[in-house]
Order: structure tokens, then C-alpha cells, then sequence
């Protein structure tokens, strides 16, 4: 697992600054790092299960909070890997500074990975409906469409 | 599947999402003392306020009515107050809401504990 001080490297590629104050700033901090993982690809070395706000990694929240100290992944020497994640930073755009909207995001990418071969994007849908109630049919839909090509 | 990914299925999140369930009730009701009321009137439909200081084991009059008030605000259980000969006296009973809430708490634990079981 990444170190905090990565982690904190990470968000700064972000043009954000992580904080642990609220919930909603843990929740942003979650969501990003398994964007980070799912969709940039760059293993940071976390791994993450379901939680009723979507994917979570325990292991995260321990580095975050140093209970653990991680172990040293080289991402700044690593000039492929920033690349991929400037890239996140430009196809997140906006939704960066919304935790609700990379709950969204983060989420949706979750359940579709899941399904993968073994049930219908459909089926998954329906499944993110349930667990996910409060988001809108359409903006599902249109998240559905931006994050299909990175499952 | 990739590896920073647990779950192996819909279901599984599903079922989390389920247990999950517990962290969005009310406070007001995983109060163990309340739980004790409500779990009490469940099981003997209606209970006076002397019965329910025993069962709960609550010492205290006013802390017990304090509960009881709670629950009362909140439509779970009903109250109607008679006399015993000359003295007034009180009893307690679940309304359909609290039947209805009780029974939904219940289902959230039992999957819980299904959950864990897996």
C-alpha cells in the first residue's frame, strides 16, 4: 500500500488538498484513490469492498490515519503513471470537487467491474439502482455511458 | 476480476447494502433500553409501567419514562392510562408503526447476522 505522504502527492496532481475533517472530505479521499486504481490503472497498492457509500478499502483509512505506514510505491519518480493520472484529472473534471459525484462515479465502476462477465450491464444497473437509490435514473445513464470504455 | 476489487458479485453487494441498513436507522430506536421496551411490548402486547421497570431493569422512574416518552413522540407505541381501584395506572402497547419498525430492525439484524455468517 501507497504511503500517506503518496497519497497527499496523489491529490496534489488532483489540485486537491486532502483532508480527514469530515465525512464528506474521507468520502472524496476514498472515491479518488479507487479511481486512481480503476480507472488510471496505477496500482497503489489498496484493495476495496463494498460499503454502503460505495467502494471503500480499510487498508486506506489505516495509512490516512497512520495506523499503518504504507509501503513506498515510487509514484513520483514514475512519469507514465502521473500521465495516466492528469488524465484522470481531465476526464473527472467538475465531479473533482463533489464527493457525491465520485461516489457516483467510483460506485457505478464498482458494480459494472463486479458483473463483468457474469451478468448483463442491465442487470447491473438494476442492482445499482437498488443499493443506490438516491441518484437519478438519467444521471446514472450518463455516467453509465462516460465510465463504460474503463470497465 | 481486478485485484484491487473484493466482491465477487451483484449479490454480495446486495446483501452488504442490506446489512449496511443498520448504520441508517434511527439512533432512537438502537437504544438498548428502548430495544428492550420495544422487544417486550412485541412479545406481550401490553405491559404496565411497572412491568416494564422490571423487565428493563431500569431503576429510575424518570429515566424510564423519558424512554417511554421517546417512543411515544415517535408513534411506536400508545398509551392509556386507567385506574386499579383508586389508583391510576398506566400501560404501554406497540402501535402498528412500532409493530411495523420493530419487525423491519429485526429482518436488518437477522441479515446481519446471516451476513457474517458467510
Amino acid at each position: 500500500m501507497a504511503t500517506k505522504k503518496e497519497i497527499i502527492d496523489l491529490f496534489e496532481n488532483f489540485g486537491v488538498k486532502p483532508s480527514l475533517e469530515t465525512f464528506s472530505d474521507r468520502k472524496s479521499i476514498q472515491k479518488l484513490v479507487y479511481l486512481t486504481e480503476a480507472i488510471s490503472n496505477v496500482d497503489l497498492g489498496f484493495t476495496f469492498t463494498w460499503h454502503i457509500y460505495g467502494p471503500y478499502s480499510p487498508g486506506l483509512t489505516r495509512v490516512m490515519f497512520e495506523k499503518e505506514k504504507g509501503t513506498p510505491i515510487h509514484l513520483k519518480e514514475n512519469s507514465n503513471e502521473l500521465k495516466k493520472i492528469r488524465e484522470l484529472k481531465n476526464f473527472l473534471g467538475k465531479d473533482l470537487e463533489s464527493s457525491d459525484k465520485l461516489e457516483l462515479i467510483a460506485s457505478l465502476h464498482y458494480v459494472l467491474s463486479v458483473a463483468k462477465g457474469k451478468k448483463s450491464d442491465n442487470e447491473a444497473l438494476a442492482t445499482f439502482h437498488k443499493v443506490k437509490p438516491q441518484f437519478s435514473e438519467s444521471e446514472v445513464n450518463e455516467y453509465y455511458k462516460k465510465i463504460k470504455p474503463y470497465v | 476480476m481486478s485485484n484491487y476489487i473484493i466482491d465477487t458479485s451483484l449479490d454480495n453487494i446486495e446483501r452488504i447494502s442490506k446489512v449496511d441498513e443498520i448504520v441508517t436507522l434511527p439512533s432512537d430506536l438502537l437504544n438498548p433500553y428502548r430495544l428492550i421496551i420495544l422487544s417486550s411490548l412485541s412479545r406481550t402486547e401490553i405491559l404496565s409501567f411497572q412491568n416494564l421497570k422490571t423487565l428493563t431493569k431500569i431503576n429510575s422512574d424518570g429515566n424510564l419514562a423519558s424512554h417511554l416518552r421517546t417512543l411515544e413522540k415517535d408513534g411506536l407505541i400508545s398509551v392509556h392510562k386507567t385506574f386499579a381501584g383508586r389508583y391510576p395506572k398506566t400501560f404501554y402497547e406497540l402501535t402498528n408503526e412500532g409493530k411495523k419498525r420493530f419487525q423491519e430492525l429485526l429482518n436488518i439484524l437477522e441479515n446481519y447476522v446471516a451476513a457474517g455468517k458467510k
